[in-house]
């Protein structure tokens, strides 16, 4: 080791002190709220300050580096920008649940939030198969706890007690894939594993590979909401309320997909046979995810059903990128990555996502929430800026130029396009299209209530409600969507070098104990050789 | 100029902004604000047509970066040891694009003109949305850069789409739905094929340069070589792609589907014959002023499109679906003649007769010589300009009657005869009268496409023969006749559909009739003096249009020279050895002949009327040299006949 453990030790520890400063403080609110009694504006201002601090944190940590071999949490570029992201997103999220709670459950529920973001960014840091595991759960866990605390009615106990069965199932599955994962290279450490594993002859045993990739696959499929473990997604949303709804569909997500370029894609891609064999499994799942969402969709009166099979198709599109990602490894970065697709567009979809339900919370009808797509007939002139705000959220999920979710499309089908030499083979251009006649699909559904809007009478007499912590979060939301459609040039050079550091494995300090020597170049793929420009 | 241009296509979208603060009882501001900034834009764009050079060669008015590059950098800055994908804000305007342009400007004003009084609610919302589109169509036309051409391809959707379900006919909400997502549907595939070739350019251009150019990939593109991209088909000379249907091309060649990917947006969008259903629903509920620029503007989109990305950029593809794209453009032709003999309504009519005309414009473009060529883009303006005023003067028949069916109405020129004058002039120009624009436009469309395949061009002809007929039986039943005014409804229900009134006479009290307002006559006068103006002096129009056409024709007959070389050389290669010596030779080595059709190309503009001389002698070569290719396939001196005789072909077919 280059660097003493201690050392190590201590610079893994500022890495991952922004998520410390979540956790810390989630202790601390779920602690105290047993014993001092504050309204929920309370506990909502520290969940708010606990965020701003870890912010802090993250940005005092930027450009700090460890060994990638030696550390469980790393600071590269991926981990830097989606952990931003993902504390960005945590804002946004709290003003959408300011008002939710009541007061005698507010610190729990805003602990458990915070949590949750803890959890979130702890996934995009990990680079480790434990690691990565706890912060999986630490999302999961936070979450039945959300489930049950916000409401206590017959059909929120039915989405939580169904979210919780099917969440532990699917930990199940992933850890026993995990374990197999490990078991691929006896390697605990992400990327030491996947620098092992084009190094050594006969390494990537492709039957352990296959449970690793199937089960973990399948876990994280869950997470993400596809096919086919994406059924439970519609009940869950219509039965929580809509701010769980609303986390549900981006947190467990966004983590889902970093879970899978940090455990899968970077590993698997650099061996031939699971490669392929992990692309043809991606291929089926992407094709069939964004199908049945957009599909299904189209029969949705009930708006969080519906955003919930909205949420269902762009898993699928995400799931494009997923199949490109195992395809391209360290290779054609220079193109489009697929893993840079990945992140542009989970960046696109928290925003327009959170956006679109965050109007969902504002919107009252009299006394009432807005359930169905009919009851927002109207609206574009009855409730102008709301409906604006939810007319950019759905045209950008349909991905309609200049907004920000069609260069999130275009990075993705760009990807596949880029991704192999059409002369070999037609799959991902198959695969390209089936994106893009789901897309058209798709924006029938969202189409359809832009049309209610601004194209239908108005109904009941409706009002914005929820106070000024919504609105902004909204507006924050549908703002971005606009501004950083037209200047996406951060966004796409944050995701590209977040894809290239992900793939990029620099060469050990020291070899001479691993048997690197042995020449075996020849049985890799071309481009795995890790090249010497990073350091 | 550059600043001028990016001036001029972003000034509307603000205007459009600006509305959204004019207080809603206020309609008279919003219209005089939205005319203003029309006029502006309209002045812009005509100054920068002063200002063309149709000398010089390449995208005029367009910034010029560090790197020598038209644009400059969207995106971010490249890094530094990669190349990142570099979009680019580039904007030019070429002899394609120039008058597309200032067409857009023009209809504008048109549009405005006819909404002034027709509209009375959300006047604001819907100048806003006009401004909006014009923006989108500006930029279309002046992008440089793939992926910013379809930003703004796409984006012309939602201000049409707010347009239609707002202001439109009592189906208003199917008709915006479907034109909706119809579009969306094509152009998401043209949005692939549109990657596609960006991802061929970087993997098969020496030195794996990544661009998003249009300028650069079709230059790039033209030259890459990659035997998969120019194995398109399977024969061996430029007649034999004519006569030959699906069976010999090669579906599986990456260009080939690239083709049919770019072509599903803009087919779509021109519309073709088999996905046009959207078109006479949208035209139909669309308030006129969305008529007047989805018929103007919008459909020359596509065939813009197909000039600029399917002809430019899939060359062989281009070749090779002659055939399949001249039947389809032929079957437009006579169905839409056909469809709009069998309306009632009269704005239904104009939007068959679009269907029709759109595709002449097509036929024209993809026949493949430089005459048939030029036609069809004058042919853009062209339709974009008697469409327009067609729909204008529908508009105003409509705002005064509120119908629109032709069995209640009749002696239009008794009770406006100004406005009766406008329509039958619109009318004989859309008809193709010598004298007036349409006819600048179809006739070199029918030479040109008798030349690249004569059974197409006698039914192309059958179908202007057709579309004389129902414009003129169109003028017979409104214009002419005994006078019939249909009972006017009240002003409220303005979204009343056409009434049953078949059988009963309205003798108008043509005080009911309130005669043209300087609006109407504003919008509809500078159409009709450029429908004469075009018809009578189209020379200057031509000039400009012809160095474009020309690279493009001459870029077609490089690519076509390369793959009967390339064809040449592989029966060379499998021919058995006893193939004479010499013959082989002649196969292998075309340079000579490549040579030729481009030194004859730079000859410029020569008088139309020797065109159809020139071109029946060389039809008269092709034949012979079929003849004879027919006789000896197989033997070795023919190839290079036939060569000849398509040279000379192409020599007479590019002046």
């Amino acid at each position: 080791m280059a660097t003493n453990s201690y050392e190590a030790v201590i610079r893994t520890a500022a890495i991952l002190a922004p998520e410390l400063i979540l956790l810390l403080s989630a202790v601390a609110m779920m602690t105290l709220s047993a014993f001092i009694s504050q309204p929920r504006r309370f506990w909502c201002r520290m969940a708010t300050w606990a965020l701003l601090a870890s912010t802090a944190a993250l940005l005092w940590n930027a450009g700090r580096h460890t060994d990638v071999y030696a550390s469980v949490a790393i600071n590269d570029a991926m981990s830097f920008w989606s952990r931003l992201v993902l504390l960005l997103t945590g804002f946004i999220v709290i003003g959408l649940a300011h008002d939710e709670p009541s007061d005698d459950r507010a610190g729990e529920f805003f602990g458990a939030l915070v949590m949750v973001n803890a959890g979130a960014m702890l996934v995009a840091a990990a680079n480790d198969v434990v690691f990565l595991f706890v912060g999986l759960e630490l999302v999961s866990i936070p979450t039945y706890l959300l489930l049950y605390l916000s409401r206590r009615t017959p059909s929120t106990q039915e989405a939580a007690t169904k979210y919780f069965y099917l969440s532990i199932f699917a930990s199940g599955l992933l850890l026993f894939g995990l374990a197999y994962l490990y078991g691929l290279t006896g390697v605990g450490n992400l990327k030491a594993a996947s620098y092992l594993i084009p190094k050594v002859p006969g390494m990537p045993n492709v039957g352990l590979g296959l449970v690793a990739l199937v089960f973990v696959m399948a876990g994280l499929c869950f997470r993400v909401a596809a096919v086919p473990l994406h059924f439970y997604a519609p009940d869950v949303y219509q039965g929580s309320p809509t701010v769980i709804a609303a986390l549900l569909s981006w947190v467990p997500k966004a983590v889902g997909f970093l879970a899978m370029l940090r455990a899968l894609t970077f590993m698997f891609s650099t061996s031939i046979e699971l490669s392929q064999k992990a692309v043809m499994l991606c291929w089926v799942i992407a094709a069939a995810t964004m199908t049945l969402g957009n599909f299904v969709a189209l029969l949705q009166e009930n708006l969080k059903r519906l955003l919930a099979y909205s949420s269902i198709a762009h898993a699928g599109y995400l799931m494009i990128g997923v199949t490109v990602a195992f395809a391209n490894g360290e290779q054609r970065t220079e193109l489009y990555h697929g893993a840079e697709g990945i992140l542009f567009y989970l960046v696109a979809y928290s925003l327009m996502t959170l956006g679109a339900f965050g109007v969902i919370i504002g919107l009252r009808l009299g006394d009432r929430r807005v359930e169905t797509v009919r009851q927002l007939s109207g609206m574009g002139w009855t409730q102008p800026w709301p409906a604006a705000a939810l007319a950019v959220c759905l045209l950008s999920l349909s991905g309609i130029p200049p907004l920000l979710g069609f260069w999130g499309k275009f990075e993705i089908f760009a990807s596949a396009l880029a991704a192999q030499d059409l002369e070999q083979s037609w799959n991902f251009m198959i695969l390209a299209v089936i994106g893009v006649l789901n897309a058209a699909v798709g924006a029938y559904y969202y189409l359809r209530i832009v049309v209610l809007m601004y194209l239908a009478p108005a109904g009941e007499e409706s009002r914005f409600g929820g106070g000024w912590p919504v609105a902004a979060s909204v507006a924050a939301c549908a703002g971005l969507t606009v501004l950083l459609g037209v200047f996406w040039g951060p966004v796409a050079n944050a995701a590209r070098e977040a894809a290239r550091d992900a793939a990029t494995r620099p060469i050990p300090a020291t070899v001479n104990t691993t048997p690197v020597v042995i020449p075996v170049a020849a049985v890799a793929p071309a481009g795995a050789v890790p090249s010497a420009k990073t350091k | 100029m550059a600043t001028l241009l990016v001036i001029t296509i972003f000034l509307p979208i603000a205007g459009s902004i600006a509305l959204a603060f004019v207080p809603r009882d206020n309609p008279q501001m919003a219209r005089g604000l939205a005319m203003g900034v029309g006029l502006i834009t309209l002045v812009a764009s005509l100054a920068l047509l002063a200002q063309f050079d149709p000398a010089r060669k390449g995208p005029q008015f367009s910034t010029i970066n560090a790197r020598g590059q038209y644009g400059i950098s969207w995106g971010g800055s490249p890094g530094e040891n990669q190349t990142r994908p570099d979009i680019r804000v580039a904007f030019g305007l070429d002899g394609l694009s120039l008058w597309m342009f200032v067409l857009t400007s023009l209809l504008m004003i048109t549009a405005m003109c006819s909404s002034w009084t027709s509209i009375k609610d959300r006047v604001a919302a819907h100048f806003g949305f006009l401004l909006a589109l014009e923006t989108g169509l500006l930029g279309l036309f002046a992008s440089l850069d793939v992926i910013l051409f379809y930003i703004f391809f796409e984006f012309t959707l939602i201000p049409l789409f707010f347009l239609i379900g707002i202001w439109g006919g009592p189906q208003r909400r199917r008709a915006s739905v479907t034109f909706f997502l119809y579009t969306l549907a094509g152009s998401l595939l043209t949005l692939l094929g549109v990657i596609a070739l960006v991802v061929i350019h970087y993997n098969f251009t020496p030195g794996k340069v990544l661009t998003f150019s249009i300028p650069e990939l079709t230059s790039g593109l033209s030259s890459i070589e990659w035997p998969a991209w120019r194995d398109v088909g399977q024969w061996s000379n430029f007649d034999d792609i004519l006569r030959s249907g699906p069976s010999v091309i090669n579906w599986k060649s990456p260009q080939v589907i690239v083709f049919l990917l770019l072509l599903a947006g803009f087919a779509i969008k021109v519309p073709m014959f088999p996905v046009h259903t959207w078109l006479p629903l949208a035209h139909v509920e669309a308030p006129t002023a969305g008529s007047i620029v989805l018929a103007g503007v919008l459909l020359k989109v596509g065939t813009y499109g197909l000039l600029r990305f399917n002809l430019a950029m899939t060359p062989l593809a281009s070749l090779a679906l002659f055939p399949i794209i001249a039947t389809i453009a032929v079957i437009g032709i006579i169905y839409g003649a056909l469809a709009a003999l069998a309306q009632t309504d009269v704005k239904r009519l104009v939007a068959y007769s679009s269907v029709s005309h759109m595709g002449f414009i097509v036929l024209g473009l993809f026949a493949l010589n430089a005459t048939a060529m030029e036609g069809g883009v004058i042919q853009m303006l062209n339709h974009g300009l008697t469409t327009g005023a067609l729909f204008a003067c529908v508009g105003v028949i409509y705002e005064r009657y509120h119908t629109r069916s032709m069995d209640e109405m009749s002696g239009l020129w008794k009770v406006m005869p100004l406005l009766a004058f406008f329509f039958i002039l619109a009318s004989l120009g859309s008809a193709a009268l010598p004298g007036l624009n349409g006819f600048v436009g179809e006739f070199p469309i029918l030479i040109g496409s008798f030349a690249a395949s004569p059974k197409a061009g006698v039914l192309a002809a059958t179908g202007m023969i057709l579309g004389a007929y129902y414009l003129l039986w169109m003028l017979r039943r409104v214009v002419f006749g005994p006078l019939r005014v249909p009972e006017v409804h009240g002003e409220d229900s303005s979204h009343a559909s056409s009434h049953e009134h078949a059988g009963d006479d309205h003798h108008g009290a043509p005080a009911s009739c309130p005669p043209l307002g300087w609006h109407d006559i504003a919008g509809l006068a500078p159409l009709m003096f450029l429908i004469v103006a075009i018809g009578v002096y189209p020379r200057p129009i031509i000039e400009q249009i012809q160095p474009p056409v020309n690279d493009l024709i001459n870029n077609l007959q490089l690519q076509r020279e390369r793959i009967l070389a390339d064809f040449h050389d592989k029966t060379a290669r499998e021919a058995p050895r006893n193939t004479r010596r010499g013959g082989g030779n002649n196969m292998g080595a075309p340079p000579v002949p490549r040579g030729e059709p481009k030194k004859s190309e730079g000859g410029g503009a020569h008088p139309k009327g020797e065109a159809p001389h020139g071109r029946a002698k060389s039809e008269a070569g092709t034949k012979k040299g079929e003849g004879e290719a027919g006789n000896k396939a197989g033997a070795a001196p023919q190839p290079r006949a036939d060569k000849k005789s398509e040279d000379g072909n192409s020599k007479k077919g590019g002046k």
